[in-house]
């Protein structure tokens, strides 16, 4: 691999990176409260780039104008889904929880077939511009991705740390018990963390529309890549997904560069295989979240 | 006023509360003391609203507390200082404080409350910026009761304060008792340090295997013949 290649693919799997840390911290989040794995989380992302591809494709709508509805609308669907079918199932054992999680991403994306049938969309916009920097080219689009991703997450990370309604969130993650006795609405922090940490998504598929395509089993990779960066990063950590994005987003990137076909994704996995072998909590595992 | 009617509460098939009555009245110390097990835990955590009785009510001046929702009691101003404390590990000092005064009745007070809070504990004002998991016994006790005063309560119920302290911190925790009680505070006080519990107090229950078994001036329990046979072992 020459130097330039490696620079390339070093960049563009930065700038992905940002994209799967904001949509990692919204499963992050919801596992740090609720200790429940979305698995759904990639369908959730799914819905959301069908709504921006549409508000966009057949609206005309910019992209980043979308997210005044993508934010709203993620929160929405989040809490809906959470309320009909997560709240019930709160008290009982993980493998329910997973069960259930499971089943409802099956239950969306062939939804998702029978509406949008299984066409591979691509929205045309003005974000595809080919900037140079040396010998590295980055789209318009991927870079933006990567400012609003990196914003976002900060901006959510303060939220938490500095508003009563964060501080409040924290707290019923820590101990639901103590913080009832503190006069926090433990199930309404629930609630609001479930419908953050899907409106998250909202923000990723506002920001990937410019330069990814939308498809019923799109979420599908996001889920499960979500899925490991959250183990990466240590269980409910947020800098730790942030720092696990980044690693993972990099890994892709660099190894589908270097490697034939479709073995970057087995470098993905080799990867937080011996990570988690050295760090089996993750990479912040056990520590502030 | 804190009025508790008949109360009973049951685990399954275990009869954890049985028609237990009680009452707190305004300014006053009022003393649960017996073993463990005998369902002092379960008294508070019930009136807390942690726990769903069988049967029985609960009145905060004149007001139902029973069906009422845990938070919304806290917010009333019925807050507990928990067993073992049950700080926010991964928060600061500062934060496990801020933490308790979110809701709105208790937020109008919060900086009075926090100076409150600061000048009665000294130490958590240096250790204001550290996690409350790096704090010692003593000052991790102080926090939680620094929590509880952060909640605003109309009544303060603290339960074991002095569990797993020094002795030359148990005398601390029952003078700061003393004290809140100074400033005006209502507080229900449950203790397996019988002796101690029973000197400050103004009225007292004793509670054995879910039963409500003797009550009186907390000296007149201290002096009694059966509390001094089984729990002061004289």
């Amino acid at each position: 691999m020459t130097t330039a290649l490696f620079l390339q693919a070093l960049v563009s799997g930065i700038l992905m990176g940002g994209v799967l840390a904001l949509i990692s911290i919204g499963l992050t989040l919801i596992w740090g409260v609720l200790k429940i794995i979305n698995f759904a989380h990639g369908e959730f992302l799914m819905i959301g780039m069908y709504l921006v591809y549409f508000l966009v494709a057949k609206m005309g709508w910019d992209p980043y104008l979308t997210l005044i509805v993508s934010i709203p609308a993620l929160f929405l669907i989040g809490v809906v889904i959470f309320e009909l079918t997560i709240r019930p199932i709160l008290k009982y054992p993980a493998i329910n929880q997973i069960m259930l999680t499971v089943g409802l991403s099956l239950v969306l994306q062939n939804l998702a077939l029978i509406f949008f049938k299984a066409d591979v969309l691509f929205a045309q916009t003005r974000y595809n511009t080919a900037l140079t920097i040396g010998s590295v080219v980055v789209t318009s689009g991927k870079l933006i991705a990567f400012i609003g991703s990196i914003l976002a997450t900060f901006i959510l990370y303060w939220l938490l740390q500095n508003t009563d309604t964060g501080r409040g969130i924290r707290a019923a993650a820590q101990d639901g018990d103590a913080a009832t006795l503190m006069g926090i609405d433990v199930s309404w922090a629930y609630l609001l963390a479930f419908g953050i940490g899907s409106a998250c998504l909202g923000v990723a598929a506002s920001l990937m529309i410019p330069f990814y395509y939308v498809s019923p089993t799109v979420g599908e990779f996001f889920g499960l890549i979500a899925f490991v960066i959250v183990v990466l990063g240590g269980m409910g950590n947020f800098l730790g997904a942030l720092a696990g994005g980044l690693i993972i987003g990099v890994t892709e990137s660099v190894g589908a560069a270097a490697l034939p076909g479709s073995l970057s994704r087995v470098l993905v996995f080799a990867v937080f295989v011996l990570i988690l072998l050295y760090r089996p909590l993750g990479l912040f595992g056990g520590k502030q979240r | 006023m804190l009025e508790v009617k008949n109360l009973t509460v049951r685990y399954g098939a275990f009869l954890a509360l049985a028609d237990v009555s009680l009452k707190v009245e305004d300014g006053q110390i009022v003393s649960i003391v017996g073993a463990n097990g005998a369902g002092k835990t379960t008294l508070i955590n019930t009136i807390s609203g942690l726990i769903t009785p069988e049967s029985g009510e609960i009145y905060l001046d004149g007001q139902k507390l029973t069906g009422m929702k845990g938070h919304e009691i806290a917010r009333i101003g019925v807050v507990q200082v928990p067993e073992r404390r049950k700080l926010f590990p991964e928060m600061t000092v500062y934060e496990n404080l801020l933490v308790a005064s979110i809701h709105r009745r208790a937020k109008k007070e919060r900086q009075k409350n926090l100076e409150e809070v600061f000048s009665l504990f000294p130490v958590l004002r240096e250790r204001r910026d550290q996690l409350a998991i790096t704090l010692s016994g003593g000052e991790q006790q102080m926090l939680a009761i620094g929590r509880g005063i952060m909640a605003l309560p109309r009544i303060l119920m603290l339960d074991e304060p002095s569990l797993g302290l020094a002795p030359i911190l148990v005398q601390q925790i029952f003078q700061i008792v003393q004290e809140l009680r100074k400033r005006g505070l209502t507080i229900l006080l449950v203790e397996q340090n019988v002796k101690h519990s029973l000197r400050i107090a103004d009225y007292a229950y004793v509670l054995e295997t879910g039963k409500a078994v003797l009550e009186g001036l907390g000296m007149d329990v201290l002096n009694d013949p059966h509390t001094v046979e089984a729990y002061l072992g004289r």
